[in-house]
């Protein structure tokens, strides 16, 4: 059985189907990424897979361990195993970064059945963490993402998924905004999360997190849907190409077939 | 006629003085959510009834010291107050009635308290707002502190303000507090009302060159009682006033605030902290006035609002021609939770001069849904993530504070959005 399972899945917001039918499935330990122009529908189906309540899935499923998401909470999606690295971390001022985390980490813990990480613990979890992301001990007592810059805001992200531990990590577009050292510690804790058996779904526009960090499978979204998958060199081939070709064959953009990348 | 009976003709002549007041009509008040001039009953001076205003310059007979502890008992929140934990001096007003109920070790020296038998007719002489001039007329007596000129207190002036009994429909307070040069207080007022009454209260301070004031405020009157408050601030030379007001329940509450920089570099931050539910309806006027150069000030209020409450504010930020280099800035936010919850904020500035730096901002609406999405992406609840973004909200203004009695109040807030006190919001 796969870890997680999407199977046709049409979903929208407001008027527009963003997602129309789009099908993948991602084992354990697997590492995928997902490639595609902008707009193309990469961010809404990572929100769409974490709860978010702006979409209305149409038809199709998500399922994880087998179980369906799609009547689950946020919360309880989180409980069950999906982490979501924003593409756009918000802002909280007044929330506090760690109480956040560990309030997070225990409601999940609780909800799962296991005992709460008391206080002193999560602290050192929490230092040793940053310390591995390169996230600055000062900065994570602070609010959450408040006055953070771009690529702390990135660090935390990957600081609160080393935390929580889940079985799959989408990571949206984590490398933008990382300076290359930064960039380099991502795939290298990215690497030793997925040796303990976590599995990722990457969005990105480049190669660069993806020679770091390589994947099992690459998929082009365009228009809502995976038109194309194919191994690691795929990332590189699109990187000369571009999303043209795919672009032409989108039913909805004009006529066209399935060809023209590996023709 | 006797001086008492003297006393007496001249209360049932003011018993109509109230509605005499120069009440603003609804036209006038059209702006501001609630015209007041529908109360003007409910402040009517209650002289009909067996008044034992026996002798102004006592503790009215009829008032043990027992009983005072009884009606403290009744008010429904009983947290202990900064004050009360180190022990220092206590004001309490049990209706229109001021007593100074402990004096402890030394607390007090550098301070003086007058009674001052309350002349209402002579209030009037000056032009004064509805609210001021009912609590002038409520009043019995008024108390006059002054603080001696570089005493600093160490702890807290409580003002604890109770109504008093059932039988008082309406009751007043008037307070006017001194502080001299270089001379420091805190002061932890109190409204708890014991009974639904109509309330006025009107405190002045009045901070010579260097002082410095933490006037720290908990405003809850009882189920169906109604507040009108007015505090107008001087603030001298180099002196600080800070205040921090946390406003709740009550059918009505109203809270005037003048803020008077006066002397050069001056200073003065207000806070209001305001949680409507039920019916409850609150309006904060917060009037700040800079007329001396280098003057520093900071306006914050934050407010959350559910169920059918109603909940305004306006800042007006008034700098003058005489106050180059006045920085100020002002920031509003509104959380509404449901539909029929009603909130507005008007920040307003009225700049006479060039050199300034001025800032405002002001939001009303409902929790941020992106925010909200966030917390619960990491496992959070959806009652426990918007639980921490209210009290977010809330505390921001609170957050820089440190005082005790700063800490004091931001603890009440927690308290009351049902928060464990735990260090989320820091
Ligand atoms: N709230 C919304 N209302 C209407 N359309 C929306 C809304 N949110 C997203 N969309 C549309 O959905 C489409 C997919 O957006 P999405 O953010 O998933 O793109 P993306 O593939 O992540 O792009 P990028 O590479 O720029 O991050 C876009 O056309 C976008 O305009
Ligand atoms: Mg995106």
């Amino acid at each position: 059985m796969a870890l997680l399972e999407i199977d046709n899945l049409v979903a929208s917001i407001g008027e527009t189907d963003v997602l129309r039918g789009l099908s993948l499935r991602v084992d354990a330990s697997e590492v995928h990424a997902i490639m595609g122009p902008n707009g193309a529908g990469k961010s809404t189906l990572a929100k769409i897979i974490a709860g978010h309540p702006d979409y209305t899935v149409k038809s199709g499923d998500i399922r994880l361990d087998g179980e369906s998401l799609l009547e689950k909470s946020p919360d309880e999606r989180a409980a069950q195993g999906i982490f979501l690295g924003f593409q756009d971390p918000v802002e909280i001022p007044g929330v506090n970064n760690l109480y956040f985390l560990r309030t997070a980490l225990n409601a999940q813990r609780r909800r799962r059945g296991e005992a709460e990480v008391d206080a002193p613990s999560f602290l050192r979890l929490a230092k040793e963490e940053a310390a591995r992301v390169g996230l600055d001990a000062g900065l994570i007592k602070r609010s959450l993402n408040d006055g953070f810059s771009g690529g702390e805001r990135k660090r935390n992200e990957m600081l609160q998924l080393s935390v929580l531990q889940p079985k799959l990590a989408i990571l949206d577009e984590i490398d933008s905004g990382l300076d290359i050292d930064a960039l380099a510690s991502v795939a290298e804790n990215a690497g030793r999360l997925r040796a303990a058996g976590m599995s990722f779904l990457l969005v990105t526009h480049y190669n660069r997190l993806l020679d770091a960090f390589p994947p099992d499978i690459v998929h082009v979204l365009v228009g809502g849907r995976i038109v194309h998958s194919g191994g690691a060199t795929l990332a590189k081939e699109l990187e000369a190409s571009g999303y043209q070709a795919w672009s032409q064959a989108e039913p909805g953009l004009g006529a066209g077939s399935h060809h023209a990348l590996h023709a | 006629m006797t001086p008492m009976n003297q006393l007496h003709a001249q209360r049932e002549d003011l018993a109509e003085a109230p509605s005499r007041l120069n009440w603003p009509s609804k036209k006038q008040e059209a702006w501001r959510r609630s015209p007041i001039s529908s109360l003007k009953e409910r402040f009517a001076l209650a002289s009909q009834r067996e008044s034992p205003i026996v002798s102004l310059h006592e503790h009215p007979p009829w008032v043990s010291e027992a009983w005072v502890g009884q009606a403290l008992q009744a008010t429904p929140s009983n947290t202990e107050t900064p004050a009360s934990q180190v022990g220092a001096l206590r004001l309490l007003w049990l209706g229109s009635n001021p007593l100074v109920v402990e004096r402890l070790q030394g607390a007090d020296s550098g301070v003086e308290i007058t009674r001052v038998v309350a002349a209402p007719l002579a209030s009037q002489e000056r032009p004064q707002s509805v609210t001021a001039s009912l609590a002038a007329l409520h009043a019995r007596e008024r108390l006059h502190m002054r603080v001696a000129p570089g005493c600093a207190l160490a702890a807290p002036v409580e003002l604890l303000v109770t109504g008093a009994s059932a039988e008082e429909p309406s009751s007043g307070t008037h307070f006017v507090c001194e502080v001299g040069a270089g001379a420091s207080v805190t002061l932890v007022e109190r409204y708890v009302g014991g009974v639904a009454e109509a309330r006025s209260m009107l405190i002045e301070f009045r901070l010579g060159a260097g002082a410095q004031v933490e006037h720290v405020r908990e405003s809850s009157p009882a189920e169906g009682g109604y507040l009108l408050s007015e505090v107008e601030v001087s603030v001298g030379a180099g002196a600080v006033y800070n205040s921090t007001l946390f406003a709740r329940e009550g059918r009505y509450q109203r809270h005037d605030i003048a803020l008077n920089l006066q002397g050069e570099a001056a200073k003065a931050d207000f806070a209001s902290v305001v949680v409507a539910d039920g019916e409850s309806q609150a309006e904060v006027h917060v009037k700040l006035q800079a007329s001396a150069p280098q003057t520093h000030s900071t306006m914050s209020h934050r407010t959350v609002v559910k169920d059918r409450g109603d909940v305004g504010f306006t800042g007006t930020v008034a700098v003058k021609g005489s106050a180059p280099g006045a920085e100020a800035h002002q920031s509003a936010k509104a959380i509404l939770l449901n539909e029929g919850a009603v909130a507005f904020a008007k920040p307003e500035l009225f700049i006479e001069t060039d050199e300034v730096v001025c800032s405002h901002g002001a939001s009303v609406g409902a929790l941020d849904a992106a925010a909200r999405f966030y917390l619960m992406s990491r496992g959070l609840e959806e009652a426990v993530a918007e639980g921490l973004l209210i009290r977010a909200c809330l505390l921001e203004p609170l957050t820089g504070r440190t005082s005790p009695a700063a800490r004091w109040l931001a603890a009440l807030v927690e308290t009351e959005l049902g928060g464990d006190a735990d260090d989320a919001a820091r």
